[in-house]
């Protein structure tokens, strides 16, 4: 047992002698995730923007009701008057809450509005139709038009929401007139306060979390955690190129012809791995916690899933250096399969959105149990029960890889 | 100028030869727009109703009444949810293992909440940090509130009546009204050139973004050639052939540039090819991508000039670009960052690729609308060239 | 061919060449010896406008190498001390790049590089891989990407270090047939039996001075009839070294690890006293070499050090 240590305290030495190795362990990490909480944050939580330009063109005309025939010319008198377009200039563009997100012009000539959004100087042309009222009142299909530009078609998409809200609520208006209670017609069907009775049991839509969950889990702690996952399988990796160039140099031969059991020279450069990788989880960890305050749940589930992942992306590296032959290679393989791995676990997209057979791929792949793992720690589903499964699927690809690299790697 | 062709060229034939090289160039991009782009947006996601997410979504209607019943066929029909119904244990279940997006919850006494204007509470199951409130929580809210809103209204068009046939057939009218008489939004996309066809704005967008990404790793860790030449002795050799040094540097920029194209016009191919991937007017695409292409080689070499080794120049290369494209809007478009962060992120090259790209593929391509980013880059590149050969070491 | 004058290059402080001067004649084998880290490298980048000297000026066939480094380099071809080629890339591909960067192409690059790989025997080894080729092949190769354009004078960095006997011989005899078909040739080596085979004349440079130039005659010269004389001796000392220098006759001697190492006139005649001096410090001779005069003890006789110090 001394001897594996030695062997794997051996590989520690090399590895903080080097620059390049250090850099990618730890400042490469600690820089994105800075830089995905920081960009992310305003998306993530709340939605910040600068405001930008829309323009109405409202042609909009005054109408009233269409009554029924021979309704008499009093009451006709009596009907009011709607004007849509005005109503969703005033109560709907110019409100507080969309204030905060454009800057509404309005103007006249809707090929003039239609050119400043071709020429960027808008994001887009709402344009309300000299019919639009009276289409609504009438019980016909009515639109809004909305011309944007096709360059910006996240901005674009927000305009659409916020008229779409307006439309929705038209149409509910519209159909409430259509569709009156017994006994009911024409004006009488537009009493506000007898349909605001019958709608007020409109059900409220709240939201949730599933299983015990008690905790948010924030922009910056789902990339501390996915991104760290990703780092120290690249990590893992990279050990194999060493392990190859101490295969190519002759180093690893040496050790072999030393009187030490060839398990145990490679039980020792897998605890190696296993010591960097863990050693690199912790720095990480404190790190994120003190410059960005990422919450990772409670430190022992935390270090014991970090160690069963390390051991699980060990094993990888050990297997890829068993089965690939030059180092370059290996050191290609850090960034595919660092990358793929990472996307594929849902470090960069949420996974519930993958297709079935993607979902089942992702099970195979380490980050994925660590990763969910993480965020049920995260968002206070904690307790040991809870860390089972992934510990012991972490551990058994450990296991397997690890055996399987040291096989191949004993074998030649 | 045949010294300076011969360096392009032989450099260009060992990128091509390497492994490593290849793996970067081509098959990553390609697998993550596979992965982004076609799996996860939902592949054959045309037209202009931003990305073609799909959202698996799991329902548990817990009232079983005719209001809640009317509630899940309405969210049945939005198409951009694909539903399962299910039990509340399955779908907290189905949630936290992440194979439904969000689950549904509809409460038992729904309806009787709803007749009674006691307001019932529909639930939407997330996870924490899912962010279900953006499109798939609105589409949820929607259905929920057309379906309570119509059985509302059919209610009170039957006059409360309980008889559930007369109900329906209410509710049918309702719906149908709805559809034939509401009030939409028509949107279209105005672009400055000519009409074409919209691609999934996902798939196009990730096929971009990787391609700009990639295409400037690669254009870094190839200016890493510089030093691993004078690492092995050969840089020091061209510079005893009778070559003047002037033709060295433009070979060593000239061989970034020629496998910068390579590879971008291999990306844009198979793209265009495996996920039907519009790229726009060829002409401006190319235009753009020669400026963005020599910009990223004038900032390799500026960085050769800088870091000692090879190995530092892949390594620093690799943080540089991962980080400047997060910033720069290549991992998601500047408009979602805050105006900060905005300005931040035009300080990068990635920033104006994107903006110039977007330009041609989504706006049509005007050389009018592509005019400041190329001349940004083009800035740029002639800066970092200048100060990159002032930089390289030739003793 | 090659005119060296007054060449000093300064590293900061360090003065890594200082005052050199020589000459070498066209269809000259000219050999420049030294230990390593004597500054033979750093004249030789100068000379082929690698580095560019404090002092002093260098012609090549009479062009100038600080004024016109283009013209100068075409006449030269420079053979480095590492193996500057393309390890991913074949034979062929390596000198067909090192041919343009002489401005060669088309049919002419062909025949060239046929031809250089005619000279080094790897024509039929030609489409491998370089990093598939022995130490030895490689360096073959590292020759003849510098014999492309027909170099006027060829300059060989040390150009065997790291290579098997055999295929030194090799490249020892491919150079001397190069040299007797006109070509001059500047040698550097610190392996003295290299430079006795080849070159005619040569220079010693040793902590950036020359400290000898002259025909190999000249040199050897310098320490008239001077023999080497090897003495084994168990853990031989300093009282056993001193002894020996008491010889009437020896005029230096120093220990290695199993010898004493004794320069002596007329060495013949002196063996007897010589065997007698170790044996009167009560040590056994284990065995006598006697070398005639060469490049090492001439190196010795200068320096007081081996030349593989």
């Amino acid at each position: 047992m001394k001897k594996v240590w030695l062997i794997a305290v051996g590989g520690l030495t090399r590895m903080a002698r080097d620059p390049r190795a250090l850099l990618m362990l730890l400042a490469m990490p600690m820089i994105l995730i800075g830089i995905l909480g920081v960009a992310l944050k305003p998306m993530m939580d709340t939605p910040e923007f600068k405001p930008f330009d829309v323009i109405l063109v409202n042609a909009d005309a005054p109408a009233k009701p269409v009554a029924p025939p021979g309704t008499p010319a009093a009451v006709l008198e009596q009907l009011p008057t709607f004007e849509f377009g005005k109503l969703l200039q005033d109560e709907v563009l110019l409100s507080d809450q969309a204030k905060k997100i454009m800057n509404l012009k309005t103007a006249t000539d809707l090929a003039a509005a239609k050119d400043q959004v071709i020429n960027r100087k808008a994001v887009a042309v709402i344009y309300v139709a000299p019919t639009f009222s009276a289409d609504v009142m009438a019980g016909k299909a009515s639109t809004i038009q909305l011309f944007s530009d096709a360059g910006n078609p996240s901005q674009a998409d927000i305009v659409a929401q916020v008229v779409g809200y307006f439309t929705e609520a038209v149409t509910a208006d519209a159909l409430a007139v259509m569709h009156p209670a017994p006994g009911q017609s024409g004006p009488a069907a537009l009493n506000q306060n007898a349909r605001d009775a019958a709608l007020k049991g409109l059900p409220k839509v709240v939201e949730t979390t599933a299983g015990a969950r008690t905790k948010d889990v924030g922009a910056m702690q789902y990339y501390a955690a996915a991104m760290a996952l990703m780092f120290m399988l690249m990590t893992a990796i990279a050990r194999a190129a060493t392990i190859i160039e101490e295969r190519q140099n002759g180093t690893l031969g040496r050790m072999l012809m030393s009187p030490t059991a060839k398990g145990i020279i490679l039980a020792g450069q897998l605890l190696g791995s296993v010591i960097i990788v863990v050693v690199q989880f912790v720095i990480l960890m404190l790190g994120t916690r003190f410059l960005y305050g990422v919450d990772w749940g409670p430190t022992a589930e935390a270090l014991l899933l970090a160690g069963a992942y390390s051991l699980a992306v060990s094993g990888i590296g050990t297997a890829t250096a068993g089965w690939l032959n030059d180092a370059k290679a290996a050191g290609a393989a850090v960034g595919v399969v660092g990358n793929i791995f990472a996307a594929l676990s849902g470090a960069m997209f949420p996974i519930s959105l993958f297709p079935p057979f993607l979902r089942l791929i992702a099970r195979f792949i380490p980050n994925y149990w660590a990763l969910q793992g993480f965020l049920d720690q995260m968002s206070g589903i904690g307790g040991l029960a809870h860390l089972v499964t992934p510990v012991a699927i972490l551990a058994a690809i450990g296991v397997v890889f690890g055996a399987l690299g040291t096989w191949r790697l004993a074998a030649r | 100028m045949r010294q300076a062709l011969a360096i392009s060229w032989i450099q260009f034939k060992m990128t091509v030869k390497s492994k490593g090289a290849l793996a970067m160039m081509f098959f990553m991009p390609l697998i993550l727009t596979l992965i982004f782009g076609v799996f996860v947006a939902g592949s054959g996601s045309t037209g202009s109703s931003g990305d073609g997410q799909v959202y698996p979504v799991t329902v548990a209607d817990g009232d079983g009444t005719f209001a809640a019943r009317k509630l899940v066929e309405a969210l049945r029909q939005e198409p951009t949810l694909r539903l399962t119904v299910s039990d509340a244990a399955q779908l907290d279940k189905a949630v936290s293992d992440r194979s439904a997006y969000v689950g549904i919850v509809i409460p038992a006494g729904y309806q009787k909440g709803l007749n009674g204007g006691a307001a019932p509470e529909v639930q939407i199951v997330t996870l924490p940090g899912s962010n279900a409130q953006l499109s798939a929580g609105q589409t949820i809210r929607k259905a929920t509130a057309h379906a309570s809103g119509d059985y509302l209204l059919a209610r009170q068009m039957t006059g409360d009546s309980a008889d559930e046939a007369k109900l329906a057939a209410a509710y049918t009218t309702i719906v149908a009204d709805r559809q034939a008489a509401g009030a939409t939004v028509n949107h279209q996309r105005l672009k400055r050139e000519t009409p074409q066809v919209d691609t999934g704005y996902t798939v196009a967008t990730s096929a971009l973004g990787f391609t700009v990404m990639f295409v400037m790793m690669l254009v870094f860790s190839m200016s890493s050639s510089i030093l691993t030449e004078r690492e092995n002795g050969t840089w020091g050799r061209i510079l005893t052939t009778p070559t003047p040094r002037i033709q060295v540097l433009i070979g060593f920029l000239l061989s970034f540039f020629i496998t910068g194209l390579f590879q971008f016009t291999v990306l844009v191919a198979a793209t265009m090819a495996f996920f039907n991937v519009q790229w726009g007017p060829l002409l401006p695409l190319f235009g753009m991508a020669s400026v963005f292409i020599l910009c990223s080689a004038a900032l390799g070499l500026f960085l050769a000039g800088i870091v000692k080794t090879a190995d530092q120049q892949k390594t620093i290369g690799m943080v540089v670009v991962i980080a400047t494209s997060m910033l720069g809007g290549v991992y998601w478009p500047l408009e979602y960052m805050s105006p900060t962060m905005q300005k931040i992120g035009y300080l990068t090259p990635q920033a104006w690729a994107m903006e110039g790209f977007r330009e041609v593929m989504l706006r049509g391509g005007s050389w009018a609308g592509l005019a400041l980013p190329m001349v940004v880059l083009g800035a740029l590149a002639l800066i970092f060239m200048t100060a990159g050969l002032l930089r390289v070491r030739y003793e | 061919m090659l005119r060296v004058q007054n060449l000093v290059k300064k590293f900061g402080e360090n003065v890594a060449v200082r005052d050199v001067s020589f000459e070498v004649e066209k269809g000259e084998s000219f050999g420049l010896l030294g230990p390593n880290g004597a500054g033979k490298s750093t004249t030789i980048s100068m000379i082929c406008g690698l580095l560019q000297p404090n002092a002093g000026e260098i012609y090549v066939a009479g062009v100038n190498v600080r004024e016109h480094p283009t013209a100068a380099k075409a006449k030269m071809g420079v053979v480095p001390q590492d193996i500057a080629l393309y390890p991913t890339l074949s034979a062929r591909e390596n000198l067909n790049f090192w041919g343009a960067m002489y401005s060669l192409g088309g049919a002419e690059l062909a025949r060239r590089v046929d031809e250089a790989l005619e000279i080094v025997s790897l024509r039929d080894r030609q489409k491998e891989r370089i990093d598939t080729y022995s130490g030895g092949m490689k360096r073959r190769i590292n020759i003849a990407a510098s014999l492309l354009h027909r170099p006027e004078l060829l300059i060989m960095d040390e150009p065997t270090v790291g290579i098997d006997p055999q295929s030194r011989n090799n490249i020892l005899e491919t150079v001397k047939r190069l040299n007797s078909e006109g070509m001059t040739v500047v040698y550097t080596s610190h392996y003295m039996e290299e430079v006795e085979y080849l070159c005619y004349r040569l220079a010693i440079i040793d902590h950036g001075k020359l400290i000898a130039q002259g025909t190999l005659d000249d040199v050897r010269r310098l320490i008239g009839s001077e023999a080497t004389v090897r003495l084994k001796v168990q853990n031989p000392d300093d009282t056993v070294c001193a002894a020996v220098a008491a010889v009437p006759g020896v005029t230096q001697s120093h220990c290695d690890d199993n010898a004493v190492i004794a320069l002596v006139k007329d060495a013949a005649d002196k063996l007897p006293a010589l065997l007698a001096a170790v044996n009167s410090q009560g040590r056994k001779v284990l065995g006598v070499e006697v070398q005639e005069p060469n490049l090492e003890s001439v190196f010795l006789h200068l320096t007081g050090r081996a030349l593989r110090d």
